[in-house]
């Protein structure tokens, strides 16, 4: 077991790398010179190549790619190219309320998800599967801004039933008010693709031959279904749970910038707006990161889930 | 006395009747053998009186066990006879079997169910069943899951997951069709043991004729949905009044019946292998092996699955890379040749009939296409008329050119294999269990092609095949492989009268006569 | 008959595809019109007031005739005007002039804050998105399923490289991917937006091609054309892709709703497409300050026509699916 951690980690390395490159050379090569963005509009020829100097990207390239991975490996990457707060400091400050949101979104979302699946799935072919499956299409194919649009401007807007937008100091108060509208609009527009694909899983597994043996044995249905479907079901969905967490973390922007949520992803939008590029790319770093601890973390519950599966 | 009564069942599937109007009875202690080729509906029978059909099925019909008629009971009725009353064993154990479970747990789960006995009470019961059913080492293989036991473990798990609950009735669906010969003859000794022991009735369903006289004292023999005959196995083995059920019967390859080709005069060696081997990350195939073929003959090649048979058919075709050992053709070194110039003489036909035609290709792309890899036949035109040709040879229409696989069935597929094997004019065919995945009736036809080809062209053949006795009808020279190696080689006659290996002996004392 | 044929029965036998494949169409032509300059062309010229709302002809009409009968003072001095006539003749411009503009317009949606049509947009927007959603899915299943073919067929390094290569992209979570891209090509534009896309959005496709030539490198018709002498290559494109294609569809109309619903992400935050043309991500971006307004035929016509774009693609695409799947043969 122990070997197949570190063979695992190991192979972080590469993939690190090739994000580290990536990112490289997005931003330091395709992105190049922003020292005229940032000098503004009437700048001397001076004062371009100060900040030019300032930034570092006057140096030949190899030299800029040996500072960038310095800066990875000590997880240090400078200042904010618009408000000189250090990025860490940024991270440090932004990740409690992006986690009040998250966390308990990822909760609710799978377990409605989960229970709306299965159900459907019990009920197969009957018209409440059929209407459920299109309601998901149909609330798919609506974006997710007109979900934040609209729900803030109905039920905290128009109704009050929640404050329009801000953040608390206290964390009760947060979750109680301040999150719980950008919750629900999270739970809502994740339902719709979760059902569908836990759907699928179910019902791979319902079509299997041992279902039949179950039933044959004479087991109720509710058995074959709660115990011996949804054991099998759960190894898909799980790691597919697990999986979605890197991808929330990056999602959750959209909503935290309508609600003005002081969390990591408002801070991307505005870099990216901003053009601030070491918070960009320390994000890209940071996020990739914790996407390969999770895929691993991933890894060892389906082994931990699936006997069949064994670690190589 | 009879326990179960099925009386003009009928069963819809949207269009396709799968049954129609079938009746036969089970005696309380007997067994009956329910047989049929592929689509004759035997399955689709043995699911319905357990009321498992899929739920687009459409059933009518009476079918009266213990003097009730199950079609009418309420589901929990139905629940409670499951498993109970009657049992069921399916087909292949690998995937009937919850992966995700111990067998241990499953076959309690029966216990539980039906008769609520305590956890321990439930332990010490599996513990005497998996002895009862001959699994070695019964405590730990409790705990194990089904990907960790070999096919014939798995079974017989299934075997005790059905008999748990002392069933009247057992429903065995093809229980042995997934397995080795060497383990089929296990199993049905053992489902015969516990059934004398238990005073089961048993309703087997098989394709195997051979089988039935092994097991049951009446068949029923079905044909596309329909009962062709019935009656006891003595009354319809020698004088069967049904002409389908007389052309199964004279179908059967008879081991004992069939006589061996004699060999006639010294044709040229055309292919010599020595010490071919090939390994697999590690994992060896094929040890070792050496053998020689001539002009005309058919080296026969036998072995269970695992024993490399196929792997070495497939080195001979160059479509495997051998790992050691050399391979001469006509004196000259096979992997020198150039690769198209040696696949012009070694062609091969595979088992699988649904899956070794390209689906997306017309019949005639398929045919054409080593004709155009190979410059034969100057144009488009000329291809086609040498497909045609083709076609006819091996005895299909000149319209299959332009239809598509699906369109045709596995014997079907299998001649256009063969056709398009011989574009080529190979001197060796490779035929890796070319018939086995056919019903026994197609079989026999094909075998009467392959032999007609070979006596025209002159063709070699390699014949791989587990079936004994159809390699006894084909072959002149046999291999017996096991675990990578060969165990025994000789003439066909010196094979089958007198084997020497212990290995070759269990192989043919395990074939069903 | 070849599959092709076979599942495009089956698939006009599902009505639900075939009312999806026929919403589909109509949406297809109406961008081709659009960018053809056959409709909405003068989407950005100003016909009518600011925030107008949706009307109907014949209403407007009388309103502002009674308007301008009202508007214009009736006055009498009784004695000669020197200036009647001319008076008279500005008197009857103001009023048909008035009429004139209210007849232009038949604002089904309303106008926006320019007094742009919101029909119009709409319509305009329609071009935008399906052809950004097109060209991008287009580039995307191009780029994964020649890697997927490679790196399955031939496994070993080859699909190594390719699987670093796919770890390294999905590491990064897409819309961050995509806007960080977005960030550094400050420059906007259709091409952009469908570079970005594509040259990100490679990886589904990839992972499923790649999985279907594992599958189909080991099965007996690959190994009988190997047998019968045709090449690597042959195999690879000849012989196994037409038997990917039917997932290789699928997911090409997956990936055009995926990147018709990036696409207004991105038009939304103002890195999309530039300010010459319209999506239903700029129209959206528009919205929070309308409906603080009370304004809410914009986001109402962007939404509508994006729902009902994407769930008739949506539901094509199952039934594309259905009538595709080899199992169901």
């Amino acid at each position: 077991m122990s070997s197949y951690l570190i063979r695992r980690l190991w192979q972080f390395i590469p993939t690190l790398l090739g994000v580290v490159l990536l990112v490289f050379f997005l931003f330091n090569w395709v992105g190049g010179d922003p020292a005229y963005l940032l000098a503004g509009k009437i700048a001397s020829p001076e004062l371009i190549e100060n900040i030019r100097r300032s930034l570092g990207v006057d140096q030949p390239y190899w030299v800029q790619l040996g500072i960038f991975v310095k800066q990875v490996a000590t997880a240090d990457f400078g200042v904010s190219w618009s408000t000189n707060e250090r990025v860490s400091q940024i991270f440090a400050t932004r990740l409690g309320p992006s986690l009040t949101v998250l966390v308990p979104l990822l909760f609710a979302s799978t377990i409605l998800a989960l229970a709306a699946a299965m159900l459907v799935a019990y009920y197969r072919g009957s018209l409440t599967d059929r209407g459920i499956m299109v309601a998901c299409t149909v609330g798919q194919s609506v974006s997710i801004l007109v979900y934040i649009l609209l729900l803030q401007y109905w039920l905290a807007y128009q109704l009050g039933w929640f404050p329009v937008q801000g953040w608390g100091s206290t964390l009760g108060e947060n979750l109680l008010g301040y999150a719980a509208l950008p919750i629900l609009v999270g739970v809502i527009v994740s339902l719709a693709p979760d059902i569908r694909l836990y759907r699928t899983f179910f019902l791979d597994e319902i079509g299997q031959d041992y279902v039949r043996t179950a039933r044959a044995k004479g087991l109720g249905e509710s058995r074959v279904i709660w115990l011996h479907v949804l054991r099998n079901a759960a190894i898909p969905i799980t790691t597919n749970v697990m999986m979605q967490i890197p991808g929330l973390l990056a999602g959750a922007f959209l909503i935290e910038r309508f609600f003005s949520i002081p969390g990591i992803g408002r801070e991307v939008i505005l870099a990216v707006e901003r053009s601030d590029f070491p918070v960009i790319k320390a994000v890209t770093v940071y996020v990739a990161i914790t996407t390969m601890v999770v895929n691993l973390l991933a890894d060892l519950t389906y082994r931990a889930l699936d006997p069949r599966v064994q670690l190589k | 006395m009879i326990i179960l009564s099925v009386r003009d069942l009928r069963v819809d599937f949207k269009a396709l009747q799968a049954v129609q109007g079938v009746s036969f009875d089970v005696p309380e202690h007997g067994t009956v053998a329910l047989v049929g080729e592929s689509g004759s509906g035997k399955s689709v029978t043995a699911l319905s009186i357990l009321g498992l059909l899929p739920s687009n099925a459409r059933a009518s019909g009476q079918i009266l066990f213990d003097g009730k008629d199950l079609r009418k009971l309420s589901p929990r009725e139905l629940r409670a006879l499951r498993g109970a009353g009657i049992s069921m064993v399916f087909q292949e154990p690998m995937t009937s079997l919850n992966p995700v479970f111990s067998i241990g747990f499953q076959i309690g789960e029966a216990l539980r169910e039906h008769l609520g006995l305590s956890r321990r009470e439930v332990r010490a019961r599996v513990l005497e069943l998996l002895m009862e059913v001959g699994l070695s080492d019964p405590e730990a293989k409790l705990e194990r899951y089904p990907f960790q036991l070999s096919g014939g473990e798995q079974q017989r798990a299934m075997i005790a997951m059905a008999i748990a609950c002392e069933p009247k009735l057992l429903i065995a669906d093809e229980p042995t069709s997934a397995l080795d010969v060497t383990v089929q003859k296990q199993i049905l000794d053992l489902i015969a043991a516990l059934q004398a022991r238990r005073r089961m009735a048993m309703l087997f369903i098989t394709h195997d004729l051979t089988l039935v006289s092994q097991i049951a004292e009446r068949v029923v023999v079905m044909r596309q949905g329909g009962i062709r005959e019935q009656g006891t196995v003595k009354q319809v083995f020698e004088e069967p009044r049904d002409d389908y059920t007389r052309m199964l019967l004279d179908a059967r390859p008879r081991i004992d019946a069939i006589q061996t080709r004699q060999r006639q005069g010294n044709a040229p060696v055309m292919l010599e292998a020595r010490g071919l081997a090939k390994s697999f990350d590690g994992v060896a195939a094929v040890k070792g092996a050496s053998f020689r073929l001539a002009r005309g003959r058919t080296l026969g090649l036998v072995g269970e699955s695992g024993s490399g048979k196929t792997t070495l058919g497939l080195m001979v075709t160059r479509l495997h890379e051998p790992s050691g050992g050399e391979l001469r053709f006509h004196g000259e070194d096979a992997h020198a040749m150039p690769r198209l110039a040696f696949k012009r003489r070694v062609q091969i036909v595979f088992q699988n009939p649904y899956a070794s035609l390209n689906p997306r290709f017309s019949i005639g792309a398929t045919l054409t296409e080593p004709m155009r890899l190979h410059g034969i036949g100057a144009d488009q035109a000329e291809r086609r008329a040498l497909a045609v040709e083709l076609l006819s040879k091996v005895g299909l229409p000149a319209g299959a050119l332009f239809r598509y696989p699906h369109e045709f069935s596995g014997g079907q597929r299998q001649r256009i294999a063969i056709a398009r094997a011989l574009s080529l004019e190979p001197e060796l065919l490779v035929c890796d269990e070319a018939v086995s995945a056919l019903d026994v009736s197609i079989q026999a036809q094909l075998l009467d092609l392959l032999q007609r080809l070979q006596a025209e062209t002159a063709m070699s053949y390699l014949f791989i095949s587990h079936d004994l006795a159809v390699v006894k009808r084909m072959a002149d020279d046999v291999m017996v492989m096991k675990d990578g190696e060969v165990v025994e080689s000789g003439t066909a006659e010196e094979i089958y009268a007198d084997p020497k290996h212990p290995y070759t002996r269990t192989l043919l004392a395990s074939v069903p006569r | 008959m070849n599959l092709w044929l076979l599942a495009g029965r089956r698939l006009l036998r599902d009505w639900v595809g075939v009312a999806s494949a026929v919403v589909v169409l109509s949406f297809i032509a109406l961008a081709g019109a659009s960018a053809l300059g056959w409709i909405a062309r003068d989407w950005s010229e100003e016909v009518a007031v600011s925030y107008a709302a949706p009307s109907f002809l014949a209403r407007e009409v009388r309103e502002v005739e009674r308007e301008a009968a009202s508007s214009v003072p009736q006055d009498d001095y009784g004695i000669a005007d020197p200036l009647a006539a001319e008076l008279a003749e500005i008197r009857s411009r103001l009023t048909d002039g008035a009429v004139a503009g209210a007849k232009a317009s038949v604002l089904a949606f309303g106008a926006d804050k320019w007094g742009r049509d919101v029909l119009k947009k709409a319509i305009k927007g329609t071009q935008t998105s399906l052809l950004v959603g097109f060209a991008a899915a287009g580039l995307a299943t191009l780029l994964g399923t020649l890697f997927g073919a490679l790196a399955g067929y031939y496994g070993r390094w080859v699909d190594d490289f390719f699987n670093w290569l796919y770890s390294v992209f999905t590491s990064i979570p897409y819309l961050l991917l995509v806007l960080a891209v977005a960030a550094v090509l400050g420059q906007k534009g259709i091409l952009t937006v469908v570079l970005i896309l594509g040259l990100t959005g490679w990886t589904g496709i990839f992972r499923l091609v790649r999985a279907e030539y594992l599958k189909h490198r080991v099965r007996e018709y690959v190994l009988a054309a190997d047998a019968v002498g045709a090449s690597d290559l042959r195999r690879m494109f000849a012989h196994i892709l037409p038997n990917v294609s039917h997932v290789v569809l699928v997911q090409l109309s997956l990936h055009v709703v995926l990147f018709i619903k990036s696409e207004v992400i991105l038009s939304f935050l103002g890195f999309g497409v530039g300010v010459d043309t319209v999506s239903w991500g700029s129209m959206l971006a528009e919205a929070p300050s309308e409906l603080i307004l009370g304004m809410w035929w914009q986001i109402a016509a962007a939404t509508s026509a994006m729902a009902l774009a994407v769930t008739a693609f949506s539901l094509f695409t199952d039934a594309a699916r259905d009538a595709l799947d080899p199992r169901l043969q």
